[in-house]
């Protein structure tokens, strides 16, 4: 009973820990997002809140946390509060799976940067991942409006075509490291990374993680020159923050830790950084590859929804089964 | 029932293969991106710097004095008036009113003073209704009326937004003493213009 | 009282609950909801007996899969449509309901009685890990009811893309 209470306040303090630094996390990547956004336009970003803005994201927390929460009437109201949560949250819960580094000894305790190391941890993410969409969904439909509900079918009918091909492309790298555990995986990557054989694989989950977070050639869901906003024209205060924050910045930070994890050698680098160096490689490749998320954001227009349904199916799908082929021969010819 | 306006279809330019396979417009496009992105901005921080637009920018209406650079015809309606120095240059001819999109946004009245001329009494403008399309300064005989380089026009009172006579000659006053010698041009420099958009080539 | 036996009657009691409001809610949307919950609280269960491959296959395929065509099909519906009860497939559904059970019933206690036989004891389990096991049986013991699953699942796939197509072509000539 003892060990049982110990266990569960350890996991819970970790938790907590982990939540907390996302949150803060995902507040500082809306100020990169935004920085990134205005460079590209030309223009400074945020500017006068505190030192180049730095401050911005609370000021912007503060508002959302403190605005008017409207629900409108015809709305149903369960749902409309469940479906905010919804979207978020498993969001969040994908952290539980995804190892942030190696086990590290620090002042004689050793701490491990992960939650848990499940041996099926890629399909649980995958999973958690796609849950998130009845957030999206249940969200235009307790919305009771015509254009969220449009923005949450669509945000379905991509989803189903992107999950699929998502899936098949994440077994190449699952085929050369034997296993399902994403730190497994890290650690079959010690020689060469796991892009070399991979490189179909890779494209095909750059397009499924930009549709799966309904970023910019994808956002058919929210589509503001068509649908208002898509699934959360309807919310406000809070309610609204959750859902940007859950898809555009929590969802395509850790879904880029997850590609990092599977393409390009998690933490593994050379120590020239002393003891810290697999947290500094890791996150130097995360950011990479979150800012080449935005880059992609801030440059295309929008796809149609019957072009992106297109590309899912009659391109991605082909792709990532002939990943599978190719990496298949390549293990047999290189072990 | 046959159409009026004729359709022309067009075909969209079919990208090669290569272009498909390669995502070439993609790349295209990002490159793009990240050359704006190393770029210097090309904003200015509003409340702290402040753009002059060009002269003739269409801003806040203003009176021009009587200074002694008056056309012809204001020395010709001299006489019925009486206007001393330093005041606006103002006939009361309702020219621009006439030319106004929204005639009632002027408010102007004359009187007949005892020695017989006519003096100005009130000449208001409320600028909530002004579109600033420039028509009244096209009419005036007499070069009074003009637009200024002033553009914060904003109130927190709806009777804040509108100009009187008074202050409209002020404005004129102090813009003609800014920039009344500057050449009448929108751009300044030909050198800016031309490192944006190149030079005009006359056959 | 262990960790695992409290997750598995909270994971088993919350499964019921909402197997419950699957049967009994009138709104659509709200037993697609609650037939998620149940799908998910399942997999939970899985993973409190160890089972951690099932449980997230059935998380992924079972509540994610499978259930956003329900509700996007679901979502669709006018609410309307979602109230109408007819009294005579209830008493339909009685005998057939009962029969479900008694398979389901008869597969259950066959599998318990039979899961102790094979050469996957649970230290076995604990070394070589879920995935392995699993698709060790799957492609020696069962390999031939396994091809027949994708042979029949091809032949519905072919299907519905025909089915498919004939519409499209109704429609062009209309």
């Amino acid at each position: 009973m003892e060990e049982l209470i110990l266990t569960s306040i350890a996991i819970g303090i970790k938790s907590v820990i982990f939540i907390i630094g996302m949150f803060l996390l995902a507040a500082y990547l809306t100020w990169i997002e935004r920085k990134f956004a205005g460079h590209v336009q030309q223009r400074p970003g945020p500017l006068h809140v505190g030192w180049h803005g730095l401050l911005q994201p609370i000021a912007d927390a503060l508002k959302v946390l403190t605005k008017e929460d409207i629900v409108p009437s015809g709305v149903d109201k369960v749902l409309f509060y469940l479906a905010s949560l919804l979207a978020f949250v498993p969001a969040i819960m994908i952290l539980a799976v995804v190892p942030f580094g190696q086990p590290v000894n620090l002042f004689g305790f050793e701490i491990k940067p992960y939650i848990t190391d499940l041996n099926v941890g890629l399909i649980l993410a995958l999973a958690f991942g796609s849950i998130s969409i009845y957030g999206v969904i249940f969200a235009g439909w307790a919305s009771n409006s015509k254009y969220p509900m449009i923005g949450g079918l669509r945000k379905a009918a991509v989803l189903i075509g992107y999950e699929v091909a998502l899936g098949f492309a994440m077994v190449g790298p699952i085929m050369q490291a034997g296993t399902f555990s994403l730190k497994g995986i890290v650690e079959a990557q010690q020689g060469l990374w796991f892009i070399i054989p991979n490189i179909l694989g890779f494209v095909v989950i750059l397009f499924a993680i930009l549709a799966e977070t309904g970023r910019t050639p994808f956002d058919v869901q929210e589509a503001e020159a068509e649908l208002v906003s898509g699934y959360n024209t309807e919310y406000s205060a809070m309610k609204f923050g959750l859902f940007p924050l859950a898809e555009w910045y929590i969802a395509t930070f850790v879904l880029s830790a997850i590609a990092v994890i599977l393409f390009f050698g998690g933490w593994n680098g050379p120590h020239i950084f002393g003891p810290i160096s697999p947290f500094v490689w890791f996150f130097l490749k995360l950011a990479m590859m979150f800012m080449f998320f935005l880059w992609v954001h801030w440059t295309l227009p929008r796809y149609r929804v019957d072009q992106i349904t297109e590309l899912a199916w009659k391109v991605m799908l082909p792709l990532s089964l002939l990943n599978i082929l190719v990496v298949a021969i390549w293990i047999m010819i290189f072990g | 029932m046959d159409k009026m306006v004729k359709i022309k279809y067009l075909e969209r330019p079919k990208l090669s293969n290569t272009e498909r396979i390669f995502f070439l417009d993609f790349i295209k496009g990002m490159k793009v991106t990240i050359k704006n992105f190393f770029r210097k901005t090309i904003t200015t921080a509003y409340p702290y710097e402040k753009l002059t637009p060009p002269k003739r920018f269409r801003g806040t209406h203003a009176h021009r004095v009587r200074d002694g650079k008056e056309p012809p015809s204001f020395n010709v309606l001299l006489q019925f008036m009486e206007i001393k120095e330093g005041e606006s240059r103002c006939v009361a001819c309702y020219m621009c009113q006439q030319a106004c999109p929204v005639p009632t946004l002027f408010n102007i009245e004359a009187e007949q003073l005892p020695n017989g001329k006519k003096r100005v009494k009130r000449f208001d403008m409320n600028l909530l209704n002004c579109l600033y399309c420039g028509l009244c300064v096209d009419a005036c005989p007499v070069d009074c009326i003009i637009m200024t380089d002033s553009y914060e026009s904003a109130a927190y009172t709806r009777k804040d937004c509108t100009i009187h006579l008074d202050d409209m000659s002020e404005r004129g006053f102090d813009f003609d003493k800014r920039r009344y010698n500057e050449p009448d041009r929108i751009w300044i420099d030909d050198e800016a213009r031309e490192k944006l958009w190149g030079q005009i080539k006359w056959s | 009282m262990e960790l695992t036996q409290i997750a598995f009657w909270t994971f088993s009691t919350l499964a019921v609950l909402s197997a419950i409001g699957t049967i009994f809610f009138r709104n659509l949307v709200y037993t697609v909801l609650s037939l998620i919950s149940t799908l998910i609280m399942v997999s939970g269960l899985f993973f409190t007996m160890g089972a951690e491959l099932v449980g997230a296959l059935q998380l992924l395929i079972y509540a994610v899969a499978i259930v956003v065509f329900y509700v996007l099909v679901i979502s669709t519906v006018p609410e309307f449509k979602g109230k109408a009860v007819d009294p005579k497939y209830m008493l339909l559904s009685i005998p057939v309901g009962f029969l479900i059970f008694l398979e389901l019933a008869y597969v259950s206690i066959y599998g318990v009685w039979q899961s102790n036989t094979g050469i996957f004891s649970p230290e076995v389990i604990e070394k070589i890990g879920n995935a392995k096991a699993v698709g060790t049986m799957l492609f020696t013991k069962y390999l031939f009811p396994f091809e027949v699953a994708s042979l029949i699942l091809l032949v519905a796939m072919i299907g519905a893309i025909i089915i498919g197509r004939k519409e499209e072509k109704q429609e062009a000539q209309g």
